[in-house]
């Protein structure tokens, strides 16, 4: 991003707090204070031992304290951006992480202090990508106006302030609401050297009944409905049969395909937990493989979060509301956060 | 490409002078901000109409109860007939520009409007009020600020907005500007004509003007500095078509305009980072229609010169500067934040 667009965007920020700190009747600066305040909290709550669990669970301590602390707090503006207290048990499916064995590590005293640094030093560029954009606008339910490429650009921006809130470098796969093929977009993660490739896209479901996430990693199905929504969504991709064929023989080669199923499982596990909450009729649809072009092409850690089901009315009315929105987009934060942090204390352990 | 749900953005200076209105469809239209009713039947069957805008207004004035709904660029207070006026004003203008139209057909409208920089929140509160029903959305600025960012002047840059209420100022130092960073004098246009008015009074106790009258002298023949030629009116002395120069006057009243802007903006300059001073010197844009007295930006190019000279830069088009700066941030503005920020 170019410095005139972080200026501008910054300059936008500004100009947006001061207005909802008028329609709150909130002193100036107000926003920027809070925001400032629960960081402290944050870094505060966080410790760490010397292990992967032990740092997971001092995350966790520090989300839980945060939850606490910000409990009412369900304003459209909220900063925070961790989990909420019901993250753990994942329901069932392919989700087999339950991290319910960690929170009962949150009592030990022997946790100590973390460099909060730890997560920038595993990811420290991540590239997202809001799926489809411009003529193709992806799932669309007419009636209510909602597009698919907006509510992966309106989730994609608000998962970018979170981001880079963290010094995370955030490369977005398109600038606003423009045609970017999906050739382009793995080009752009290659040519940035990212770390992580997240894509985001809405669902639509045949059976409109039908709800909730599903996260994949590239990867070969036998499951019919997968190997469609895989040709529908590399149609017009810009890669030829054969280059599509090579690239999956590819996937195979590295161990990347391992460390895209882990993402995908991290952010499987907090786009439940977080969601639950918000939506207590979601469904946590699996941790799936799937021959995504765009998971194919990438060369770095890459998964594809379908967030929701625009097809299902009651998930379009919640995908229709900021703070729903902003939900997804700090539950796919929290989980690259927990894999960063996994990521992490495994070199570390590498290390000694 | 299935087509999405419209939205028309615009941008809104809302001045004391005149109010100015900018949309993403590219309509463009500026009114004096001047709001009249017929006194009676006679009065409305003679006008032909229910409300009367702008210079038709002023023109008018003697058939009309005539407000001028904004005093130093803020929405005066206490007078229902004031508020009442503020949204005719603004109800006329994005009848002008064909918001109103648009919002029929089910556009989102939302507005970015430029009010002064040192505006109270109460203030923005009222314009808020005022705005409520015309738009979906609704976002409130400081008007130097709308005219920096129109202009892409984000860094290093002074803002120098002289209009007719205020006469604004903003530096931009890569931050969303703050209290410190921003100032209004009530020296701006409509003071000069107080002036003026007072000292062709103090000359000539007989005579009696409006300042409608003494405003339009001003906008004529206004000057700083050495009188590019004589200036003559005419006015009624006891009865009497007089001519009378009024050179002198003119003189005293623009030029004491001069010393509190130029005051003002060395002091914000001065309080910049020592290291980009420079740069900010080099970088004033003067704006508002009362930046359009001759020799203005000459003088305050002049009270640069002492302190390591700097560059002057007029806008081209001070009409709608503020207008379209309201509307580039109206389009940059994350449809996130306009989310938070709808009704």
């Amino acid at each position: 991003m170019s410095a005139e667009l972080r200026l501008k965007r910054e300059l936008l920020k500004g100009m947006a707090e001061e207005n909802i700190e008028i329609i709150r009747n909130q002193p100036r600066g107000t926003i920027r204070r809070e925001r400032a305040a629960k960081l402290q909290r944050i870094r505060r709550a966080v410790f760490a031992g010397g292990g992967t669990l032990s740092i997971i669970a001092a995350v966790l301590l520090g989300i839980a304290i945060w939850s606490t602390a910000s409990s009412g707090d369900t304003s459209d503006f909220t900063d925070s951006y961790f989990l909420t207290p019901d993250m753990t048990p994942p329901v069932a499916g392919e989700v087999s992480r339950d991290l319910s064995h960690l929170t009962e590590m949150l009592t030990g005293n022997e946790m100590r202090a973390i460099d909060p640094s730890v997560i920038p030093l595993a990811v420290q560029r991540i590239v997202v990508d809001p799926g489809h954009g411009g003529i193709d606008s992806g799932t669309k339910l007419d009636q209510w106006g909602m597009y698919e490429s907006d509510l992966t650009w309106d989730i994609a921006v608000r998962l970018q302030m979170l981001l880079e809130r963290t010094g995370t470098q955030v490369i977005m796969t398109r600038n606003g609401d423009e045609k970017v093929s999906v050739q382009a977009r793995a080009e752009i993660a290659n040519n940035a050297r990212a770390d992580l490739f997240i894509s985001i896209h809405v669902n639509w479901l045949p059976n409109r009944e039908s709800r909730g996430f599903e996260t994949y990693s590239a990867g070969t199905t036998v499951d019919p409905f997968l190997k469609d929504l895989a040709a529908t969504e590399n149609r017009g991709s810009g890669f030829s049969l054969a280059d599509t064929r090579r690239l999956i023989d590819g996937i195979y080669m590295g161990a990347r395909q391992q460390e895209s199923q882990r993402l995908a499982e991290w952010v499987g596990q907090a786009l439940y937990g977080t969601l639950l909450s918000k939506n207590p009729d979601v469904i946590h649809r699996g941790v799936r493989k799937a021959p995504f072009a765009v998971l194919v092409a990438t060369e770095m850690p890459a998964i594809l979060a379908e967030v929701a089901c625009l097809s299902n009315e009651r998930e379009a009315r919640l995908l229709a509301q900021p703070k729903y929105r902003q939900s997804i987009a700090e539950a796919l934060f929290t989980g690259i956060q927990g894999y960063a942090l996994e990521v992490s204390a495994a070199e570390e352990g590498d290390e000694t | 490409m299935t087509e999405k749900s419209q939205e028309l953005l615009i941008g809104i200076d809302l001045g004391t002078s005149q109010s100015a209105i900018a949309t993403s469809t590219g309509e463009r239209h500026v009114v004096d901000s001047y709001v009249g009713w017929p006194v009676d039947a006679v009065a409305r069957k003679i006008l032909k109409k229910d409300v009367v805008f702008g210079q038709d207004a002023v023109d008018n004035r003697t058939m009309l109860d005539l407000h001028r709904p904004l005093e130093r660029g803020l929405l005066k207070e206490g007078s229902e007939k004031d508020q009442q006026a503020i949204r005719e004003l603004l109800a006329h203008l994005m009848d002008l520009a064909g918001v109103a139209a648009e919002r029929k057909k089910g556009a989102k409208v939302r507005a970015v409007v430029g009010v002064p920089a040192e505006a109270l929140r109460v203030n923005k509160q009222h314009v808020r009020e005022a705005m409520r029903g015309f738009v979906d959305g609704l976002i409130i600025v400081s008007e130097p600020f709308a005219v920096a960012y129109g202009l892409d002047a984000l860094l290093h840059a002074i803002v120098v907005d002289v209009g007719a209420g205020t006469t604004d100022f903003c530096v931009m130092r890569g931050r969303y500007p703050t209290e410190e960073d921003q100032r209004t004098l009530t020296n701006a246009g409509d003071w000069v004509d107080e002036q003026l008015a007072k000292l062709i009074k103090e000359r000539h106790p007989g005579i009696s003007v409006s300042i409608h009258t003494v405003r339009g002298w001003k906008e004529k023949s206004s000057f700083m500095g050495k009188a590019p030629g004589p200036v003559v009116v005419s006015v009624p002395i006891a009865g009497k078509p007089s001519e009378i120069d009024i050179t002198e006057e003119m003189r005293q009243a623009c030029d004491a305009l001069g010393p509190p802007v130029a005051e003002t903006m060395l002091d914000l300059i001065a309080a910049a980072e020592s290291e980009y001073q420079e740069q900010v010197r080099n970088n004033v844009i003067l704006a508002g229609g009362s930046s359009a007295i001759p020799g203005f930006g000459a003088f305050l190019a002049d009270s640069l010169r002492e302190f390591g000279g700097g560059k002057i830069r007029k806008v081209q088009d001070p009409v709608f500067v503020g207008a379209d700066g309201g509307l580039a941030l109206a389009k940059d503005a994350p449809k996130s934040d306009w989310d938070k920020l709808s009704d």
